[in-house]
């Protein structure tokens, strides 16, 4: 059973050199590969972290906004990632725990944590990031806007490229059956493929390709944020996979 | 975000797992929708059936398992179900290939929850029980067809909307005869399923004939083990522990019927087990009907005395020996909410902004109000810290906090920070509530968990050191609340964020070895602890704990140490009172007592405590100024009554005594002090023959207990029935063999019959038991005097007088017996 071992999630020793393995492998934060990847994860993944300062700490929005700048730019200071356990694999995982941690030590030093020289600059424009959560408790929140995140890059980038290969039919397509389907309009495959002016077995097989390329889009930014293939469907299920209380 | 709830909603399944053929359309019939489960050897989706206009759950063999042994296997599985026609089994529609070769079968679509859910869920013990018993009626049908199951697991069983439950996953399931030879996959023509010598199944479910690969003995009582491990996990909320030890009681909350059957049913022997599913079904509908059941309990005085035993010294631990914790409590249940609803959807976009409006509000108060509970926590640390002043510095922040819970009372903030607010005022109750609210609105709320926990865990300490009540019961109220405790903490520490430092993780771990009754881990943990942060704050809770993890002389210094570093530690200081009233160091416990009331007032039990060390100092008047505030804060509380009739008896209140006792049966007519308390005011006044009644009742309602034994004697005595007086007094001495009174009184009543020898047996032990006994000294003078020994009757007189209270009845009678011994002796 050799093949099905592999095939069911070994390990992979060719899983590429991503920003978050490098993160934790980087010997010197003043190099400059270290501060490019922090800045890269930081331009994905700072809502959440605001989001987070506001839910659970009850920041306010200026708040929340200082200690969003000053959390990436403590990311750029080596003795920070030294506290990191080896058993915190992905990125996530590591910003969750720090994220708590960070706040208490601040509010013990009083505010008074310094700044790291080369601190990545956020452009903090919050308006629509911090929603109140239905219900959910704030780490569960968390991981909703950290999935929102990486999941609205991938729309961006998804839509860009099939309007450079002249697909956007498709991308329409996927729109309104999947993304945002009108209220009340008739959704069916029959009822699209007259709409879009092509075939059933086209419709299927069109939202089979965006659906399977939009994993794909998702899946690459997840790797940047794990150190193994393993690791990085365990996030992709953990992202999107059911809440367990549903 | 641009991207909204709904749009991750929607777009979420399609993410979550790879290959999901979700959205295609299969054998131009099947519409596959969502992913349901997913096994190890396949995963199940919802789909639609267009052809029917119906849903179906489809199966596909998992990616990777092109091999055809497992397609053998797979299909193996399907013709199993169809074998097994029974209203349990799912049945099966249809089987095919999947475009890219991998195969499917289509079976009837069970919408409903697994049992592994509703475990988490915190469904009532009995209602999984009863599934499970339904569980066990289809694994006997497939049993009868020869079929074993080999998975077995709560995750394999699934109960619908109606309550019907199904078993699942029978992709491991093999013929009986299979194993009855010794010939393995030979019988039924498929290929050596299992020639790779892989374990096939779930290891925490596995019996240990299968996890050794003993096929020889492999037979039903292989599922039988199973479907105990399930139970075991319906009871504790985990499955057991491999490998079980034999006869180990499971948790102390649970029955000790069902825990028996399912004790039965993991034997590690196969022949000690239920011999079919469907006995253990049978058992566990017993159990559900309130019938014995067949499978035999340990016996009940056997599992109490067993804990007792192993936490002795660790006082805080009288959790019963196992100390698994049954954590099907109410805390993961919330709503599913599901937002499909385009009207609620319409009416929630409606209330966001206002909502949003309030939790913007709530934070900026919860924001301003915070800083003073810190600051009124950093206060303890003062060696003047005084109650008035701390309710002061609370008092800036409360009220911020209190409106901000009004203002959105779905932020678990709010209810944690207010929680603190209130424990810091002494409010315990008020504290304990907020933090369940917290925990209820996020269960991963680590600091709400370690804050109830710890509370949890003191309040169980105090129910152990409790001098008063019957030590029976608070040992099972110490217990459940320790248990309690340790399932707090361990979420909080799982959680990992709940920690405000090191220091306080450390707090949590020995919590946690202590209340699971790890007594070795207990103790290095905390000396662990301490050396590791010799000086920084919060350190003076690991010296508290080590209070009791240490041998009495290092605890004294521990406790010194943790009231040094915080002169207002509470908990420190109650236990080194506690620690001293045990060692008859009276006047040094009233005033730790007084020290720890001073900072918090507001808990009656501590007030009972210094009442009862007050009382036995003889400080009648403080002993009822406390019992008076322990009413005044807790107005319903029986024993408090008794305790204060104790004491205005004592002050020569008889009436108020029976007051009292009268008050505590009006509030618990089944308070088995407040019976004794009545009996004997009623034999002060002469009613003997009621009393017995009191003292009768007193023994129905908590059997083994001395004091109503002793205290009926007397009254029978006095009824003229010497005989029953006799045997009161035996048995109160048999169920209290280190009782100095009794023994006084059964020397009285053995010298009352002219046995002389027999009395000086009784008074040699009272006066052993307690040499301060100065009633026995004097009594014990009248027999040594009539056994001619005037000198030893003189000494006991002289002792007497030394040691009697300043205000004792009977001194001046034993000053004229001594005077007249004296004279006598003098005379000859």
């Amino acid at each position: 059973m050799g093949d099905a071992d592999t095939a069911m999630g070994g390990c992979d020793p060719s899983f590429p050199r991503t920003r978050w393995t490098l993160l934790r492998s980087a010997a010197d934060p003043e190099a400059p590969d270290y501060r490019a990847s922090i800045e890269g994860l930081a331009a994905t993944y700072w809502r959440p972290v605001y989001a987070h300062f506001r839910r659970k700490w009850g920041k306010t929005n200026e708040d929340a906004k200082d200690m969003t700048q000053e959390f990436f730019a403590a990311l750029c200071e080596k003795d920070f990632l030294d506290g990191l356990s080896p058993d915190q694999g992905r990125f996530r995982s590591y910003i969750m725990a720090a994220l708590d941690n960070f706040v208490r030590r601040r509010h013990r030093d009083d505010g008074r944590l310094k700044r790291g020289g080369g601190a990545p600059r956020l452009s903090i424009e919050c308006a629509g990031i911090f929603e109140p959560s239905g219900g959910d408790s704030p780490d569960r929140a968390f991981l909703r806007d950290w999935a929102r995140s990486v999941l609205d890059e991938s729309l961006e980038e998804l839509e860009a490229r099939y309007q450079d290969r002249g697909m956007e039919k498709a991308f329409r397509l996927f729109r309104l059956h999947d993304v945002e389907p009108e209220a009340g309009a008739d959704l069916s495959y029959a009822a699209l493929a007259e709409r879009l002016g092509t075939t059933v077995t086209d419709v299927t097989n069109l939202l089979y390709r965006v659906r399977k390329e939009l994993r794909e889009a998702v899946l690459r930014r997840v790797r940047d944020t794990v150190t193994s293939e393993e690791e990085a469907e365990e996030e992709m299920r953990e992202l999107f996979g059911r809440a367990p209380s549903e | 975000m641009k991207t909204s709830e709904k749009v991750l909603d929607r777009l979420a399944p399609l993410l979550a797992f790879d290959n999901a053929p979700l959205g295609l359309l299969i054998d131009t019939r099947y519409e596959v929708k969502e992913r349901l489960a997913r096994g190890g050897m396949g995963e199940v989706f919802s789909a639609w059936d267009t052809r029917l206009g119906r849903a179906v759950a489809m199966k596909i063999l998992a990616p990777g398992l092109s091999d055809p042994e497992w397609g053998a296997r797979f299909r193996m599985e399907a013709q199993t179900l169809t074998r097994l026609d029974h209203p349990g089994i799912v049945p099966i529609y249809d089987f095919g290939v999947l475009p890219d070769g991998r195969l499917y079968y289509t079976m009837k679509f069970v919408p409903g929850r697994t049992l592994a859910e509703r475990i988490e869920g915190g469904e009532t013990r009995d209602s999984l029980v009863g599934f499970l018993a339904d569980a066990c009626d289809t694994v006997q049908h497939a049993h009868d067809q020869n079929i074993l199951h080999r998975d077995l697991k709560p995750a394999n069983i699934i109960v619908d909307e109606h309550g019907r439950v199904f078993v699942l996953d029978w992709g491991i399931a093999r013929l009986l005869e299979e194993f009855a030879g010794g010939r393995r996959g030979a019988a039924t023509g498929a290929p050596g399923l299992t020639s790779t010598g892989t374990v096939l199944g779930t290891p925490e479910y596995m019996p240990p004939e299968r996890a050794s690969g003993d096929a020889e003995t492999t037979d039903n009582r292989s599922d039988v083990f199973s479907l105990g491990a399930v139970l075991h996990e319906v009871l504790t909320g985990h499955p057991p522990v491999s490998p079980r030890p034999a006869a180990v009681p499971i948790a102390a909350s649970v029955p000790p019927d069902i825990e028996a059957v399912c004790l039965r049913a993991l034997a590690a022997e196969p022949a000690f087990r239920y011999p079919s599913a469907r006995a253990l079904g049978d058992d566990l509908r017993r159990f559900l009907r309130g019938e014995p059941v067949e499978a035999r309990p340990l016996p009940g005085i056997e599992r109490l005395k067993r804990g007792v035993r192993r936490h002795r010294t660790t006082v805080l631990l009288l959790a019963g020996a196992a100390a698994c914790v049954l954590v099907a409590g109410g805390w993961g249940i919330r709503a599913a909410t599901r937002k499909s609803d385009a009207i609620r959807a319409t009416l929630e976009d409606a209330a966001r902004s206002e909502r949003q409006a309030k939790v913007e509000e709530a934070l900026g108060l919860l924001e301003r109000g915070r800083p003073a509970i810190d600051r009124a926590h950093h206060y303890l640390y003062g060696r003047e810290a005084r109650y008035e002043e701390l309710v002061r510095q609370v008092e800036e922040g409360r009220p911020l906090l209190q409106r901000a819970v009004e203002l959105a009372p779905t932020l678990p903030l709010g209810h944690y920070l207010l929680g603190r607010a209130w424990e810091l005022k002494g409010e315990w109750g008020e504290a304990e509530s907020c933090w369940r609210k917290a925990i209820a609105l996020d269960p991963n709320f680590g600091p709400a968990r370690y804050q109830l926990g710890r509370l949890l865990a003191t309040r169980s300490f105090f129910a152990n050191i409790s001098p008063v009540g019957d030590p029976a019961a608070n040992a099972v109220e110490a217990a459940r609340l320790a248990s309690e405790s340790v399932a707090h903490i361990e979420a909080a520490v799982r959680e990992g964020s709940g920690f405000h430092d090191a220091v306080q993780r450390e707090v949590a771990s020995a919590l946690l070895a202590c209340a699971r009754g790890d007594a070795d881990s207990f103790a290095a943990i905390v000396a662990a602890g301490i050396r590791k942060f010799p000086s920084a704050d919060g350190v003076e809770d690991l010296y508290w704990l080590s209070g009791f993890a240490l041998q009495p002389r290092e605890r004294r210094a521990a406790l010194d140490r943790a009231v040094e570093i915080r002169p207002k530690h509470f908990c420190a200081l109650v236990t080194r009172a506690a620690f001293r009233a045990r060692a008859d160091e009276l006047e040094a416990a009233v005033t730790d007592y007084g020290e720890a009331l001073r900072i918090n007032p507001r808990l009656p039990r501590i007030h009972v405590f210094r009442g009862d060390v007050r009382f036995r100092l003889g400080d009648f008047d403080g002993a009822l100024a406390d019992f008076e505030e322990a009413l005044r804060l807790d107005p319903r509380d029986a024993r408090s009554y008794v305790c204060r009739g104790n004491v205005r008896c004592a002050k020569g209140d008889p009436g108020g005594e029976l007051a009292d006792a009268e008050t505590a049966l009006g509030i618990d007519p089944r308070c088995a002090e407040a019976h004794v308390a009545r009996g004997c005011a009623r034999l002060r006044q002469g009613d003997a023959a009621g009393a017995v009644g009191d003292f009768d009742r007193a023994i129905s309602f908590r059997p083994g207990f001395a004091d109503a034994y002793l205290n009926r004697g007397i009254a029978r005595r006095k009824t003229g029935d010497g005989e029953g007086a006799m045997k009161d007094y035996d048995e109160a001495i048999r169920l209290k063999p280190e009782y100095p009174r009794a023994f006084s009184v059964r020397g009285a009543a053995r010298y009352a019959r002219g046995d002389t020898a027999g009395a000086l047996r009784d008074y040699d032990e009272a006066i052993r038991l307690n040499p301060r006994f100065a009633e026995a000294h004097a009594d014990r003078a009248a027999v040594r005097r009539k056994m001619g020994d005037v000198k030893g009757a003189i000494e006991d007189l002289e002792q007497a007088l030394r040691l009697a209270p300043p205000g004792w009845p009977h001194r001046r009678a034993v000053e004229d017996r001594l005077r007249a011994l004296k004279r006598g002796l003098e005379e000859r």
